[in-house]
This record gives C-alpha cells, structure tokens and sequence, in this order.
C-alpha cells in the first residue's frame, strides 16, 4: 500500500490534490463528508422528498399526459377513519411492550458476556448471539411457524409429554407476533448494552460488594445507571425497528394483531391509484414514531455534564 | 520512468464513465427489446418447464419469466416503469384486468394474429370479463373458482358458508378478506356483485359498510387473514384451521395431494374469474409475444400441463379428456354446484372493489 502511494506520487494530478489538502481545511472537511452526505441525500433523503411530494398529490401513478392535482385528503383520511388509528395506536402499544420486554430478555444475556464470561470467550459467545442473524428475517419467521403450528414441534413435544389441553394456539397471535418480532431485534438491543456494560470498571462492582452492598443494590446503583446510554440507544433501536416492522407480523401475526406498517403495505400492495394514502401514512408514521423517542430520548438519555 | 496522468484525460475518463452510466437504462432497455426476447410475468405454473423448453427450441425466443404474487404487485411495478415497461406479457385475473386497462397499462388483443384463438372454449373467449370499451384486452387461460375448502377429518359435508361464521369454530377459520368480502355480502342478503346498486354509490356504500361491520364482529373467530394460496395450505396441513374460503387452485392441489380436504360451493353462492395473459401497451417484443401466445393455445396439451401445475381448470378446448379420472373427479364441478357460481360483473367491478378494497383495509386494521 505504502508503495502503491509513492507511487502514485509520480502522478501530477494526485500530488495537486495532496496540496490542496495539505493547505485548505475545507476540502479536508468536504473529502471526508462527501461520501456519507451523498449517501444520506440519495438512499434516505430523497425517497422521502419523493414519498412527501406523492402524498399531496390527489392521484398516483398519473394516467398519461395528466398533471397532479395537489390535496391533503389523504392526510385527512388518516384522521377521518377511526379503524386506521386502532393499528396505528397498536403498533405503539406494541412497540412499547416489546421494546420493554427486550430489554429485560437480553440484559442479562449482555451483562454476561461482558462482565461474567472470560474476556477470552467474549467473541466466540458475541458469534454465537449473532449467528441466526445471517439467516433473513423471513426464513426466520418460516422457522417460529415449524416451531409454533398447532402440528409444530413446541405443541408435538407439549402432547407427548401429556400436557392437557393440547394443541395450543400459539401462532397467528401476539404470542408468536411477540416471541418472533423479540428474536428479530434482540441483535439491536445486545450490542448498544454490550458496549455500555463493558464500559463499567469492574473495580467499581467489586469495591460496592466488599462494602456490603448486596446485587440487586449493585444492580440499580451502579449497572443501570452506568449502562443508561446504552439502554436508551437499545430501546431507541429495537423501537423504532419494531413499528416499521412489515414481513414478520404479515407472517406470524394475527388477525387482531395488525400493525400500521402492515396496513400501510396492504395499501400500497393494492392495485390502483393508492400510493398517495400509502405515502401520507408512510410519513405520518415516521413523523409520530420519531417524536416518541424524542421524547423517550428527551426523558431517559443521561445529560452530559458542561466542562467549563 | 515517470508516468502522467494530464487532468484532461482524467476528465475525459470521467465523463465517459458519467456518459455511460446515464445512459446504462437504454442498454437495458435495448435488451429488454433483443429481438430473441420474450419478457412474462407470470404466476407460479402458469408457463411450465416443459413448455418454456419446447417453445424455446422450437422458436429460438427466450423466455424472461419473472414470477408474481397477485395483481397488486404487477400493478405497482408497471405504475413504477411509468411507461417504460420492462415486460412484454403480463398475467391479469379476470375481475381485476379493468384497472390495468384504465391505467392504461395493456396493448388490446389482435385476436386476428392468433390463429389458434378458436381452440379457446366458446364461453370463455366470448366472454365480457376479457373485454372493455369494445376491446379484448386478453388472452383466458385458466379458470378459477372461490369457494369453501374444509378438513374432511374435522367436517363432515357442509354445504353452506354459515360455519364459517359459527363460534363452535372460533380459531380455525382463515380467508383472503377481498375475496371473501363480495361472497360475505352475499351470504346477508346484499348483493355481492354490486349488479342491483349500479348508479347507486349510497346503497351500495350502507351493503358494504354493513358487511364490514359484521366481518368486523366475527373476526375473534378468525386465525388468519391470509394472502395466497401456498399459505391456505400450509395452515391447513399444520392443523391451524380446518375451514377456509379457497381459490380452486389450491384447493385442488392439496385434495390431490392426498390430504384429507374437500372443496365445495355452498349454496349461498360462489365466484368465478379467469386468469390470463395480457400484452403491455407499447411492448418491446410484440411479435414475440404474438407467437407465444398462439404457442400455447395451440394444444390442449399446454392446457392439461397447466392444469396439472396450479390446479385450475384450463380454457382451452380438449384438455379435459387429457386428464386422469381422480384429477377430473376434483378439478370440475358438479353442474348444481358450477350453477352457483357468479362470474364477476367487469362493468360494476371497478365500483364496487373500491368500496370494498377500502373496507377490506378497515378489517384489517380493526
């Protein structure tokens, strides 16, 4: 590599840049945030100008040689229609709970491998929460439906043990919805507390049990406050991947468990001229799931403190 | 030795490298329209293996098939080429083909261009659901029917949708809610067809908003809305549900498949519609897919093989007989059960499924 730059050296074109580089801050500043500032513009950006420009228009796709009208009917639609906002209050519901229930799912999982297991086995045990991942969400969601059929393994192993009442419904319900949508995000949860637990001295633990203190004290006065930023940006995460959720509630959910991403999809999915509705669905969850956690970020990010 | 590089090479490298990205579609646009191509999109067994190989050999055309899910993913993707369409041949249902038509979407069918048009069954090439406006916007192939599949282990005969409205089978009952939806309407009384509201969106609106509101109510009783057909089957065969309203198809192939199913039309009533193959307006291989389409109607044999791939009765003349006496036992009707089918009205269609694409939405969401 070293020789390759030497090399390159020997090219006008490149010893000009190096120059300029050397003296402008500017166009150290604009090499460094160009890529990711086009990135932002082009991938997230501009699908967005492009949704928010649809959902006013009164009809789309256009029929040839016919300019948009502009309306805000399909925002008022939202509104209008008191079935939409039962998803639309469900899917925060469940965000909620699930974000909740994550936490306490995978917390333990992180503080073990940060502070229990040997720094050795810290990686290989890392890989091995990791590993499913590499699977798609999809073939995931095929497996919880083998695992919680009414002829799957979980009702199979139930009735030939003897338990009453067999089979069981799990599936198609907020059961298999929730163990499901928590197997999908627990990734999100676990590296965020991973990173903020492995930060904690362990001398700090230590000097609070050689005083007395017993664990659930240790816990709540030295874990959880230290690892707060890291339970925050798990939450935040797990949240907000939760309500945009679409494959996994249409294939482990039920008929009474119908998220808003969902319907949105059915929207879009829909032939005919629906994409405006979609868009200004699309937008107005976007727009109430990032002002929850502001909010949530707002009440629990722990301030950093000003040095004078 | 020193090499340069001038900056004027470098910005001539770099706009021809910008020139050619920009104008990268129009390669890509150019082989969509390579006079060897053929461009489909198609539903799983609607062109099967050994047609495609046959046809390829036979006519030197390849065959681009790009599987689809339901009429709703054509649609967003054609909408999303805004004109520019990456497919020659699409594959539209009977009752919903009038919305491509008025998105302006489809290329009217030359009928003169085929010239095996007449090994179409009379009823099904004449029939209004292939045309608008004076036109015939397709080509038929395959004929569905929506009716009631049930667990024979868990059933006994029923003949009439009622049980899938009783609490006795809270928990195992599933349907696709838009299909579903017309034959519920029928089931109170209304009219699913919207044949007697035409012209009249206020009564047509209170049937559909009465039918929502009691679909609404059952829905405790319901395990699953589901999408396709691969799914009614996978419930069925997990033991999840034990009564569903099915699309014939896959009705059909799980019956011959030996699970323990029966398929019937209540008496209240069920629907039929077709499927079949659709020329995009402005297509790039039109001749091509001309041939294609005379190729596969000139054989009943085409016919039985698709028959065979999705469990839905063929259009095309003869292919009955081509089958086995167990696959005509479960693909055809009864002539009293094929009497209560109602074919879907194209003219009250595009009114009515927008007042229950809309309800539908509600179901789900509520």
């Amino acid at each position: 590599m070293t020789r390759l730059l030497v090399h390159a050296r020997d090219f006008r074109a490149y010893r000009a840049l190096l120059d300029l580089h050397a003296r402008a801050g500017w166009f150290r500043l604009s090499i460094v945030a160009a890529l990711p500032v086009a990135w932002i513009i082009v991938a997230n950006l501009a699908p967005l100008v492009q949704m928010a420009m649809i959902s006013l228009y009164d009809r789309y796709p256009l029929a040839p040689g016919t300019e948009p009208q502009f309306t805000l009917r399909h925002y008022t639609a939202f509104f209008g229609r008191p079935l939409y906002l039962t998803a639309f209050l469900r899917t925060f519901v469940f965000g909620t709970a699930v974000t909740a229930l994550t936490l306490v799912v995978v917390f333990p999982i992180a503080f073990y491998i940060s502070k229990v297991a040997a720094p050795a086995r810290r990686t290989r045990l890392l890989l091995l929460v990791i590993a499913p991942f590499w699977v798609s969400e999809v073939i995931r969601s095929f497996a919880w439906i083998l695992m919680l059929a009414n002829r799957g393994a979980v009702n199979s192993f139930a009735s030939w043990i003897g338990l009453p009442g067999t089979p069981y419904e799990l599936l198609y319900n907020n059961v298999s919805l929730t163990i499901g949508v928590i197997y999908l995000t627990s990734l999100y949860m676990l590296l965020p507390l991973y990173a903020a637990l492995e930060k904690i001295d362990r001398s700090v633990l230590e000097a609070a049990s050689d005083l007395g203190a017993p664990g659930w004290r240790r816990f709540t006065r030295i874990v959880l406050p230290l690892s707060r930023e890291g339970v925050v940006t798990g939450c935040t995460l797990v949240f907000l991947l939760t309500v945009g959720l679409f494959a996994m509630p249409q294939l482990l959910g039920g008929p009474n468990t119908t998220m808003f991403a969902t319907t949105i999809g059915q929207v879009f999915a829909k032939a005919g001229d629906s994409w405006p509705l979609g868009s200004a669905f699309s937008l107005i969850l976007l727009a109430a799931a990032l002002a929850y956690v502001g909010l949530f970020m707002l009440l629990f990010q722990p301030r950093r403190r000003k040095t004078s | 030795m020193s090499k340069t590089f001038p900056r004027r090479e470098f910005l001539k490298s770099t706009a021809a490298m910008g020139a050619g990205a920009l104008a990268m579609p129009a390669f890509v646009s150019r082989a969509w329209a390579a006079s060897d191509q053929l461009n489909i999109w198609a539903y799983n067994g609607f062109v099967t293996e050994e047609f495609r190989n046959r046809f390829e050999k036979e006519s030197g055309i390849r065959l681009n098939i790009r599987l689809v899910s339901d009429q709703g993913e054509q649609f967003n993707l054609l909408a999303a080429e805004n004109g520019n369409f990456s497919t020659d041949i699409v594959c539209c249902a009977g009752h919903r083909f009038y919305q491509f038509v008025d998105a302006s979407f489809l290329e009217p069918v030359d009928t003169s261009r085929l010239s095996n048009w007449s090994q179409i069954e009379t009823e099904y090439a004449e029939a209004d659901w292939v045309s608008r406006g004076g036109q015939r916007w397709g080509v038929p192939l395959l004929i569905a029917s929506m009716g009631l599949l049930y667990n024979t282990e868990t059933f006994t005969d029923t003949d009439s949708w009622a049980p899938m409205f009783a609490e006795e089978n809270k928990g195992r009952i599933a349907y696709q809610i838009q299909d579903f939806f017309p034959i519920a309407m029928d089931y109170l009384g209304f009219d699913g067809s919207a044949a007697r509201y035409r012209g009249n969106t206020d009564v047509a609106q209170r049937a559909v908003d009465a039918t929502r509101d009691f679909l609404i109510g059952k829905k405790p009783l319901v395990r699953r809305f589901y999408d396709s057909g691969t799914e009614v089957q996978q419930m069925m065969v997990n033991g999840d549900i034990a009564l569903a309203q099915s699309w014939s198809g896959a009705a059909s192939k799980l019956i011959l498949d030996g699970f323990p199913a029966s398929y019937t039309i209540p008496k209240e009533g069920g629907w039929a519609f077709a499927y079949g193959f659709n020329i995009v307006r402005g297509a790039k291989n039109l001749d091509n897919a001309y041939r294609f389409l005379d190729a596969l109607l000139a054989s009943p044999e085409n016919g039985a093989a698709m028959v065979r791939e999705t469990g839905y009765i063929s259009a095309l003349k003869g292919t009955e007989a081509l089958l086995s006496d167990e696959e005509r036992k479960v693909l055809f009707l009864s002539p009293e059960h094929r009497g209560r089918l109602t074919w879907v009205n194209v003219e009250t269609a595009p009114f009515i499924f927008d007042l229950i694409d809309k309800a539908a939405e509600e179901i789900r969401a509520a």
